[in-house]
């Protein structure tokens, strides 16, 4: 239930979401800072035995607060594709909720989009890939992606790739994802 | 002994007396002011320096994670459809993990409708003087305009010698929000 409640918050960050604000970028290259509290949270490189990984760290976060590492670019070469982000993340002492998010836009409003809200990192956790697969539809502008922290603790990212995939693979879009057929885990196993 | 006994009360009042003027420098810069995402972590004042005045934002701890700025904000009347210049000697100290940068925005209704902070050409680390130019159009309808110098992490940053002039059309703009978003994902492997 905390998870939930706590991804949705950083779910609501994400929608309303504005890059309109360049002045809170962070310190890696390419990327900026940005969330409902960016202050709250820090972020920057960190070189590690297997190559230079991104951080997100919860420094003094506000209650129901997030941070975000995002880029965004122009959607034109991606759409009526399908387009696959992966990367690998780990976390340490995450008391909320971490995860990799995309979202693909068309002004300002998204169109698809996913943060791992079903499948979200939290406490300490070693190396994991994650993938989000999402149709870029022909009206969308702009596509943004990157990782979010609600909370306090540390979120690490590194081989961040991003391709075309064909249909084949399935989409991981929270916004088309149709409802279920019937009531589900009612035994609480899943 | 009365005459050490008055060196050394004329001693201490120095100090104090030394102690409050760096009080009175640091905390205030007239016409300007602190603000950002964390200011209380962060704190301004004036300085001399080699031929002249300087301002300057540092650090309070070792470690900040949000931004500092010191600002001002004013009327862009005069400047309404024109194309202006800011331009400043900028040096900063021991911002490193973080970036200094100038910056300058055109606002109307309380949104930003032309911006460049430096990010993609600021400074870090320790750095001596080194000139920072911003070029922006000012929209006809602007109703804000605001500049400053921002630090966004540990350290200290400092600028002096600041002008803002109009130009001409022959001086590109370097407006952060009004250039066309990369075609492509950039730093994937964080390198850079």
């Amino acid at each position: 239930m905390r998870t939930t409640k706590a991804a949705t918050r950083l779910l609501s960050g994400l929608l309303v979401l504005s890059v309109a604000t360049p002045a809170l970028a962070g310190v890696v290259t390419g990327w900026q800072k940005a969330g409902t509290d960016p202050a709250g949270y820090d972020v920057g490189t960190e070189t590690l035995a297997s190559g230079t990984a991104a951080y997100l760290q919860g420094l003094k976060p506000a209650e129901g607060g997030s941070g975000l590492l995002l880029q965004h670019f122009a959607a034109d070469d991606y759409r009526g594709k399908r387009m696959r982000l992966t990367a690998r993340l780990r976390c340490e002492d995450v008391s909320t909720m971490g995860a990799m998010w995309m979202r693909v836009d068309r002004a300002g409003k998204p169109l698809a989009f996913d943060n791992m809200m079903n499948r979200a990192f939290r406490g300490t956790a070693e190396w994991r890939e994650c993938s989000i697969v999402l149709d870029v539809p022909e009206e969308a502008d702009t596509i943004l992606f990157g990782m979010g922290l609600s909370g306090p603790g540390t979120l690490w990212m590194d081989d961040v790739s991003f391709q075309e995939v064909g249909s084949d693979v399935p989409v991981t879009d929270l916004m088309q994802r149709p409802a279920s057929a019937g009531p589900q885990n009612l035994d609480f196993r899943e | 002994m009365l005459t050490r006994i008055a060196t050394a009360i004329l001693l201490a009042l120095s100090i104090l007396l030394s102690v409050n003027v760096a009080h009175a420098a640091e905390g205030t810069v007239p016409g300007w002011f602190k603000a950002g995402d964390d200011p209380s972590g962060y704190a301004i004042g004036t300085m001399e320096t080699d031929g002249g005045h300087a301002a300057y934002i540092r650090a309070l701890e070792p470690r900040v994670p949000g931004f500092g700025t010191l600002m001002q904000s004013f009327e862009p009347g005069q400047y309404l459809g024109k194309r202006i210049r800011l331009q400043a000697q900028v040096r900063v100290m021991d911002v490193e993990p973080g970036w200094v940068g100038m910056w300058l925005r055109a606002d109307k209704d309380r949104k930003t409708v032309a911006f460049d902070n430096m990010k993609d050409r600021h400074l870090t680390g320790t750095a001596d003087w080194q000139e920072c130019s911003i070029v922006l159009d000012v929209p006809d309808d602007a109703d804000n305009m605001a500049m400053g110098l921002i630090l966004s992490g540990p350290g200290r940053a400092e600028w002096k010698d600041i002008r803002f002039e109009v130009v001409g059309e022959d001086v590109p703009v370097t407006d952060l929000m009004n250039r066309p978003l990369p075609k492509a994902p950039v730093n994937l492997d964080f390198q850079k």
